[in-house]
């Protein structure tokens, strides 16, 4: 329901304020990420959404980076291996922490007192780690495992999916089948090199087009500095006719962890979000390392 | 590490872009060392050009970032042109160490090594990762960085519960651990934090400096043992990941390298999930001129993880001169059930170390994320009991694993001196 107005802005071409970081802002507040903090620290994680919903994002994202039942089962040689060493709650846990994850944003949207409706995305992320492509599962395999996420995070009441970070064309075309099965409207989000590729070698030009064709609602490009956006986007912006968004991280990672640097300061960065709407962009928002101050400087470029 | 190898930190101030030399130090978290430039250690700064750690420091300063290792599941490592001379070196020095040298045993080693020789039980210490993180220490690079006293309590915990011999803070802390989460050693070097890739040598380095600390503090220098400990390069429960055996000696060897210029009495290859690598961290640690043990983790079948049996996997390591074999990363009952199977076949001292609880996961951690769960199943005096099934089935050397902690270490080394007073079962 509430996608229906970012629906229209989309059709517009009229400028969407995504939200900013949640996974490294949660560091950020010194509190460690290891759980996502869903079910120890509701509060807090509402909190965070609260504080991007008052700088101004139309649209959240969930606090569920990389949280699938892949990411928990990963740590185990096979089935038989985790039902002997692992925790009783493996195979139901990832399900109930992404259910959690927008049960969360919606209570923040309700809690708050925003100027501008507000539309809850399901973040989700490559089902295998999102910077190897060399990873990637098998098309039948990605396609269970996309079918019950997408299910899930519907069922707990999300708007739209926005996956992200994703490193290869196929992925995101299996992930698109699912998301037209289910009936949920879909945004994909790349992740460029410096040469504006994708980690799999594979153009923007190519993936546009398949997202194109695939009928995702909009493109995006993610989680790399802001001039590998800017190198990405050129690439992209003259290969679709699809609404077009930026999301730049800012520092540096280091892992398990992020390190935050001075470098682009919110009035910076919103520059080079003004230089991106420019480009063609109507979609901006923050990926790792930005805060609400960052999205609350874009609001003059609406 | 280019900071610790020799390097100044001015020059590291400038290579990572720091405003100043106080952020340089808080970054790496150490102070300049005024008193020891770099070029007043010519000795030093020449080994280390023969080595590829020196190597890799020396490269830091030129501002290379092409000899850096990458191992993807069952390859050979690569390593670009830039380095493949010093690795010759390495391998023609590692081999003839290999073949003709006996390793270096130290005060401390010899005083176990005669322990187990007169069939006395050795007893391990507890985990480090498992414990720091129950204890509310944030799991970020082992705690070397932010929790350094932390650490050394901990080591400090286990030296006074008892523990023969304390291993260090490195389980599953290798230059992968940092490489594997980005595409390429480029990526890493574009978006990573300045100095992940002088990270790890840096972060062997400080757990050493702990460990021995505590150990000076406890008095226990000529008593006690120091074990490097190397783990899986790939995540120690997916065997499927682990490199081939020569891969596996380049960068344990690496590891080996450091623990040896620091004065570790020997090396544990801990939590071994295949034969292959096993061979290559055993191999790495006796070039390095180390007495090795080994320790395997079991799988629900009772055999090696990746499904080899043990009974290979024993006589595999015999054979490439390890001292020690042990079975752990598995429930007490594991453990309990597969030492008596080593009893007839084993030539070298063997035992074990069990891990309590439930292995819990994070969701989105990449690498070995130490939380066991559940762990009040088994208070210290169950695992002691335990543990003294298996000094009476003739296991000279028991310790803990995760979830266990400096208690359960004081009573297994409790029931370690009143097994050896009942005849210690043999």
């Amino acid at each position: 329901m509430s996608y229906q107005f970012i629906a229209e802005k989309l059709a517009k071409r009229e400028t969407i304020l995504l939200d900013g970081a949640i996974g490294t802002e949660i560091l950020r507040r010194e509190v460690t990420w290891a759980d996502h903090q869903l079910m120890s620290r509701p509060e807090f994680v509402r909190t965070i959404h609260a504080d991007y919903i008052n700088a101004g994002a139309e649209i959240i994202s969930t606090n569920s980076f990389q949280l699938c039942k892949r990411a928990l089962f990963n740590h185990f040689r096979d089935e038989a291996h985790r039902r002997h060493i692992g925790a009783s709650d493996l195979d139901t846990r990832a399900n109930t922490l992404l259910a959690q994850s927008v049960k969360l944003a919606i209570e923040a949207r309700q809690q708050t007192k925003a100027n501008q409706p507000v539309a809850v995305a399901a973040a989700v992320t490559t089902l295998e780690w999102c910077f190897r492509p060399d990873l990637a599962p098998s098309d039948a395999q990605a396609k269970t495992e996309y079918r019950e996420i997408f299910q899930v995070v519907k069922d707990a009441g999300a708007d739209l999916v926005l996956l992200e970070t994703v490193n290869g064309i196929h992925e995101a075309v299996t992930a698109l089948k699912v998301a037209k099965e289910i009936g949920m409207p879909l945004w994909v989000s790349f992740v460029p090199t410096e040469k504006g590729k994708l980690f799999t070698g594979e153009t923007l030009k190519k993936a546009a087009a398949a997202m194109e064709k695939g009928g995702a609602d909009a493109v995006l490009l993610n989680c790399a500095p802001p001039d590998d956006i800017s190198e990405g986007l050129r690439q992209l912006a003259p290969a679709t006719k699809l609404p077009i968004g930026t999301y730049a991280h800012i520092g540096r990672f280091d892992p398990p962890e992020w390190l935050f640097t001075e470098e682009y300061p919110p009035s910076k960065y919103a520059a080079e979000s003004a230089r991106w709407k420019k480009m063609g962009a109507t979609i901006l928002g923050g990926c790792c390392g930005t805060t609400p101050e960052h999205i609350r400087q874009l609001n003059s470029l609406r | 590490m280019c900071h610790l190898a020799g390097g100044e930190l001015e020059q590291i101030q400038f290579l990572l872009g720091h405003a100043s030399v106080e952020t340089t130090e808080r970054y790496l978290g150490c102070k300049q060392k005024l008193s020891h430039a770099v070029n007043d250690n010519l000795g030093r700064h020449l080994t280390g050009l023969l080595t590829p750690s020196g190597l890799l420091s020396n490269l830091v300063v030129g501002g290379s970032t092409s000899e850096w290792p990458v191992i993807r599941p069952g390859s050979e490592t690569s390593w670009s042109c830039d380095a493949s001379r010093c690795i010759e070196i390495q391998v023609k020095t590692s081999k003839a160490l290999s073949s003709t040298m006996q390793p270096r045993r130290s005060v401390s080693y010899t005083v176990i090594q005669e322990k187990l020789k007169a069939r006395k039980v050795i007893v391990l210490d507890g985990p480090m990762n498992s414990e720091l993180v129950r204890r509310g220490i944030r799991w970020c690079k082992h705690g070397l960085v932010t929790d350094t006293a932390a650490v050394e309590q901990l080591h400090r915990e286990y030296l006074n519960a008892g523990a023969d011999v304390v291993r260090t803070n490195t389980f599953q802390l290798n230059r992968l651990t940092y490489l594997n989460v980005f595409r390429n050693p480029e990526h890493q070097a574009l978006i990573g934090a300045p100095g992940l890739r002088e990270l790890v040598p840096q972060l062997l380095k400080t757990a050493m400096r702990l460990i021995r600390q505590a150990r000076i503090k406890a008095m226990k220098s000529d008593t006690v043992a120091i074990a490097g400990m190397l783990s899986p390069l790939q995540h120690c429960f997916r065997p499927d990941l682990a490199p081939a055996e020569k891969a596996a000696r380049r960068e344990h060897g690496f590891m080996a390298r450091i623990f040896a210029e620091e004065k570790a009495d020997f090396l544990i290859a801990e939590s071994m999930n295949t034969i292959r690598e096993a061979k290559g961290a055993l191999a790495a640690g006796r070039a390095a001129g180390l007495p090795v043990w080994v320790s395997f983790v079991l799988g629900p079948e009772r055999e090696l993880l990746s499904g080899e049996p043990l009974a290979q996997a024993l006589k595999a390591m015999e054979k490439g001169g390890a001292e020690a074999v042990l079975v752990s990363n598995a429930p007490p009952e594991d453990i309990s059930s597969t030492l008596p199977r080593l009893k007839s076949i084993a030539r070298i001292p063997y035992g074990g170390c069990a891990h309590i609880g439930k292995f819990s996961p994070p969701s989105w951690k990449f690498d070995f994320f130490p939380r066991f769960e559940e762990t009040e199943m088994w208070p210290p005096e169950r695992y002691a009991s335990e543990a003294r099934k298996w000094i009476a089935g003739g296991s000279t050397i028991v310790g803990g694993d995760c979830g266990t902690g400096p208690e359960h270490i004081a009573a297994v080394s409790a029931a370690a001196s009143t097994g050896e007073a009942a005849g210690g079962g043999h």
